[in-house]
């Protein structure tokens, strides 16, 4: 089970996806929630920020959400914390490159606050087992 | 939660709209430059952003059309591919339909627009563009030539498929990889970008009528402390009410300032409109338009960038239409065949100046004045007489138009005179220069910021009023010898020049007096016009809170609006342009 105090980094340059973000997050109990536009920005959060999860866009300029979550795992310290990135749609090539790079977990707009749970609790229960 | 949901939504529209007029002028210059990588990128971003958020908010049909365009951005990303215009038509359509669907959304009228013709068309396109380069895939042009069209884009840059298929993910993957070590340590030292906060516009008006509240307040409190100061000039308190009122004042002006800075947002809002529209516009009518644009950054009143998009749109239609010459008549001409427009903006102390010029053909002042005379806005006497400068501005008079032909530019049924009334709304003024073949200059001056002005305070018989103070070159006193007759119409010679000369109750039309008599003459210039208006006193400079007067029609009376003077008394704010308008009438009259 996921801890309701953690706190998470939502990633989009879009603001409105962000608040749409959070609004799912708010709903599933979640309080403890920062933003940031672009993976550089975000990288440079989670350097100095105690962050539990983060939710990440896919494309984004500066640095898109792959780059982000790759230099991410390269620090020592962000090793272990889990990803969700969002894409728009199914696209095999991108899952796989996700995949392979070793996202926790992926989840296709649009999505509702259930399914949004579900990739969520999948996520820390395969950390749990670890 | 409906609430919450709601708001989500009004975001939802600002920040579409905002991306979408962002992403206008690449695409203009992504069919200038052909196929430019970063540029394809971040087009493909911003609709494929677009559309991720409008399958949240349930919106199916921007869904479709984001969805149908993005994937010919992303087939040009990927090179399969390359930029034409009849691509770019199809893309700049959707982006259109997106504008329209938002605004349906953001009106709340229920319209639902039928999207699928422009889905299809824009699928079959991609096909099509798909079909042509596996069939040709070397340097030919991919748009047929049958194509009544005049296709100007360079083609040139298609790129041969096999070769360069490498796909945009691999670098992708290296550059991350090489970024580990170095762009970290530079991720680390960027600036925390600029914190940002959405706020309504009706709340910052608020706090912005309340700032002039407390200027029309602290006027008063500075005309009380000064007679005050006068009586009691060794009173301790009196001092120290003093002080406390000059520092009242010094923090009223700087709040002004700061609240006046809050509404005001780059020009660049309106000036990113234009690569699009010059493509448009010049199309159709063969014609290749350079656009440079300039100090875009400028920032202005947020009722500047509302209301100068118009007059610049009619200015730049006009440019095009009549300014500039075909091609081959610019050849003939030893110009280059392409034309050039430039806009710019820059802040000239309290004025943003905003520039529209073309190097065209410039304005046949002849053809205006026949033009007019056939129209029946000037006498043949006046056509003659006439200075080059009254000439130019004949055309923003109403009911002049030179279209010759209603074409699908001009034909919308508004003259320039559209142009004047709109920026005198903004306080603004609009000269124009031109040069046979070497083009015209449309200069805008508009004040910085609307809600506060400058005014010069008289008084008329017994009424005071405040006149604007930009427009004011001098103050005079005046006796009743210096006044001559130029037959029926009074005129003062200031420096051997003539000057026509109105009483201000007069000018008004207030006949309740209409004496001629005055002691004081505030000469006035408005455009190429120069008069002076009669008044019994002149009361001093005073900056004024400008506030609508309901049941007052501004456009049709000389009230700009009304203020509250520092002595408490509402004063009305004269509108010199219609003054103007009207004195020039009473000549002629006379």
């Amino acid at each position: 089970m996921p801890d309701y105090k953690m706190k998470i980094l939502v990633v989009d340059d879009f603001s409105t996806m962000r608040r749409i973000v959070k609004n799912v997050l708010k709903q599933l109990g979640f309080e403890n929630i920062d933003e940031a536009e672009d993976g550089a920005q975000a990288l440079a959060k989670l350097k100095s920020g105690n962050y539990g999860f983060v939710v990440t866009d896919w494309n984004m300029p500066n640095m898109d959400g792959l780059d982000f979550f790759k230099a991410s795992r390269a620090e020592p310290n962000l090793k272990e914390l889990p990803f969700l990135m969002v894409t728009a749609e199914a696209e095999k090539e991108k899952v796989i490159l996700a995949i392979q790079a070793g996202v926790n977990n992926y989840i296709v707009k649009p999505f509702t606050a259930e399914v949004f749970k579900e990739k969520m609790d999948r996520i820390f229960e395969k950390l749990g087992k670890k | 939660m409906p609430d919450e949901m709601e708001e989500i939504i009004a975001e939802f529209i600002t920040e579409s709209e905002e991306t979408l007029d962002k992403i206008d002028p690449l695409f203009i210059e992504l069919e200038a430059n052909g196929d430019d990588k970063e540029i394809l990128n971040r087009l493909f971003r911003s609709v494929h952003t677009i559309k991720g958020a409008a399958g949240f908010l349930g919106f199916q049909s921007m869904v479709d059309v984001s969805h149908s365009a993005e994937n010919i951005m992303k087939k040009l990303r990927e090179g399969d591919i390359t930029v034409s215009r009849r691509l770019m038509d199809v893309v700049l359509k959707s982006v259109d339909m997106l504008r329209l669907l938002l605004k349906h959304v953001k009106d709340k009228d229920g319209v639902q627009e039928n999207t699928t013709p422009l889905v299809q068309e824009l699928n079959y396109a991609l096909d099509e563009a798909l079909a042509a380069s596996s069939s040709e895939p070397s340097s030919l042009p991919a748009t047929p030539i049958a194509s009544a069209e005049p296709t100007a884009i360079p083609i040139e840059r298609q790129k041969t498929t096999a070769a360069t298929m490498p796909g945009p993910v691999i670098p992708a993957v290296h550059d991350a990889v090489a970024a580990e070590s170095g762009q970290q340590g530079e991720t680390a030292v960027r600036p925390e970008s600029l914190q940002t906060l959405r706020v309504e516009v009706n709340k910052i008006d608020k706090v912005m009528d309340l700032t002039g509240e407390v200027v029309l307040v602290r006027n008063r409190l500075l005309n009380i402390v000064n007679r005050l100061e006068h009586q009691y000039s060794d009173d301790h308190d009196v001092q120290s009410l003093l002080e406390a009122v000059s520092f009242l004042d010094l923090i009223t002006s700087d709040m002004q300032l700061g609240v006046m800075k809050m509404r005001m947002q780059p020009i660049a809002k309106v000036f990113s409109k234009f690569p699009r529209l010059v493509r448009d516009l010049a199309g159709p009518l063969g014609k290749y338009v350079d656009l440079k644009v300039a100090g875009e950054d400028t920032e202005v009143d947020k009722s500047v960038i509302e209301q100068i998009g118009d007059p610049m749109v009619h200015i730049i239609r006009n440019a095009i239409d009549h300014g500039l010459e075909l091609p081959k008549d610019r050849v003939a001409k030893g110009k280059s065949e392409k034309g050039t427009i430039s806009i710019s903006a820059s802040q000239r102390g309290n004025q943003i100046v905003v520039e529209v010029s073309d190097d065209g053909r410039g304005i046949d002042l002849e053809k205006v004045k026949v033009k007019a005379l056939q129209k029946k806005l000037i006498t043949e006497e006046e056509a003659i007489r006439m200075t080059d400068e009254a000439a130019i501005n004949l055309i923003f008079l109403p009911g002049f138009s030179t279209a010759e032909v209603a074409t699908e530019l001009s034909g919308r049924g508004v003259g320039m005179d559209v142009v004047k009334t709109n920026i005198s709304r903004l306080n603004g003024t609009v000269e124009i220069a031109t040069h046979k073949d070497k083009g015209s200059t449309f200069t805008i001056h508009i004040p910085l910021t609307l809600a506060i002005i400058q005014t010069l305070m008289v008084r008329s018989v017994n009424a005071h009023y405040a006149i604007p103070l930009a427009p004011v070159e001098e103050t005079l006193t005046v006796s009743e010898s210096d006044i001559s007759d130029m037959g029926g119409t009074k005129a003062l010679i200031i420096r051997g020049k003539v000057y026509p000369l109105f009483t201000l109750s007069s000018a008004i039309g207030d006949v309740r007096d209409a004496k001629t008599g005055c002691k004081y003459a505030v000469v006035v210039a408005i455009g190429d016009k120069r008069f002076c208006i009669g008044v019994d006193e002149l009361l001093g400079q005073e900056e004024v809170v400008i506030k609508t007067v309901s049941g007052i029609n501004t456009g049709s009376s000389f009230i700009l609006g009304a203020t509250i003077t520092g002595d408490g008394k509402v004063v009305f704010i004269l509108d010199l342009a219609a003054i103007s308008k009207n004195a020039y009438n009473l000549v002629h009259v006379s």
